[in-house]
């Protein structure tokens, strides 16, 4: 089975953005304005036919978007990093499983982990060989989805 | 609607938004309660009368194939009605559940909409 592509991983995230967060989102190119602060981290291996991980590596900004659209609230109304740090695993989780679909069609043999915390250094999201990197504009802040072959281990799920 | 639900993931955040979604499926908030795992669910079972799961797969402790397994082995349980929410695809797995009598399955990313039709059909057939 071949990784995602670019293109299918990028209207992967698109679309568990849209349906789960009412959170639009386009293209960007992760020079532009930089991901220096996209700090926050998170990934879930899949093994099966083959084997992987899906990471998101986004702000502090997107992750309160995203939490606050999952919750139907204000970014504003989302006040402690652990309702953030619980969308961005979420979010990595639902990723992980549009993934998985899409490898494996209908008579998927794949199976997920658990979604875990990691530091932007993990190799599963500075990139490795084979490694896909999508970049998104979501509503004005970028955050970046990973998806690197092969299964290594690391992922803190807190 | 008459129906104690519970809704068992390990995200705090998917069971709030849940949640608002049961409760705008009818049930009221009062008889909407939550657990982080399918041991805790089980527990919250000894205490409340639940009707209806809405269960997440992939969790620590205990994981939503366990505790349908822990489920079915109570008889006294036997009308409780399970939902799969969750972003599982193994097909194995799925099958497993369905063995076991887990006849809906939402998976993730789903919309507020498509649950919220999934709760009142899966009422409406217990009623």
């Amino acid at each position: 089975m071949s990784p995602p592509t670019p293109d299918a991983l990028a209207a992967l995230a698109t679309t568990a953005l849209e349906r789960t967060a009412f959170m639009l989102s386009e293209r960007a190119e992760a020079g532009a304005r930089g991901l220096a602060g996209a700090t926050h981290c998170a990934v879930i291996e899949y093994r099966g036919p083959s084997a992987g991980s899906i990471g998101v590596r986004a702000t502090p900004a997107f992750l309160r978007a995203l939490a606050a659209g999952l919750l139907g609230v204000e970014p504003a109304d989302i006040t402690d990093d652990a309702s953030a740090t619980d969308a961005l695993r979420e979010l990595c989780n639902i990723l992980g499983g549009s993934v998985v679909r899409a490898l494996g069609g209908g008579d998927s043999s794949y199976s997920l982990g658990l979604p875990g915390v990691v530091d932007a250094e993990d190799p599963r999201i500075a990139g490795a060989e084979g490694t896909v990197v999508v970049t998104l504009d979501c509503e004005g802040e970028l955050v970046q989805v990973i998806s690197t072959p092969g299964g290594s281990s690391g992922a803190r799920a807190a | 609607m008459s129906c104690n639900t519970l809704i068992v993931d390990d995200s705090p955040v998917l069971r709030k938004a849940i949640r608002k979604v049961v409760r705008l499926a009818g049930v009221e908030e009062d008889r909407i309660c939550e657990a982080g795992n399918g041991r805790e669910a089980l527990e919250a079972l000894q205490y409340a009368r639940i009707g209806l799961v809405l269960l997440d797969l992939n969790m620590p402790v205990m994981d939503g194939e366990q505790f349908v397994g822990e489920l079915r082995k109570r008889s006294d349980l036997a009308g409780v009605a399970v939902v799969i929410v969750s972003a599982e695809a193994n097909k194995g797995r799925l099958d497993r559940l369905r063995a076991l009598g887990v006849s809906y399955c939402l998976r993730k990313p789903f919309e507020p909409e498509e649950l919220c039709r999934l709760i009142a059909t899966v009422l409406g057939v217990k009623r």
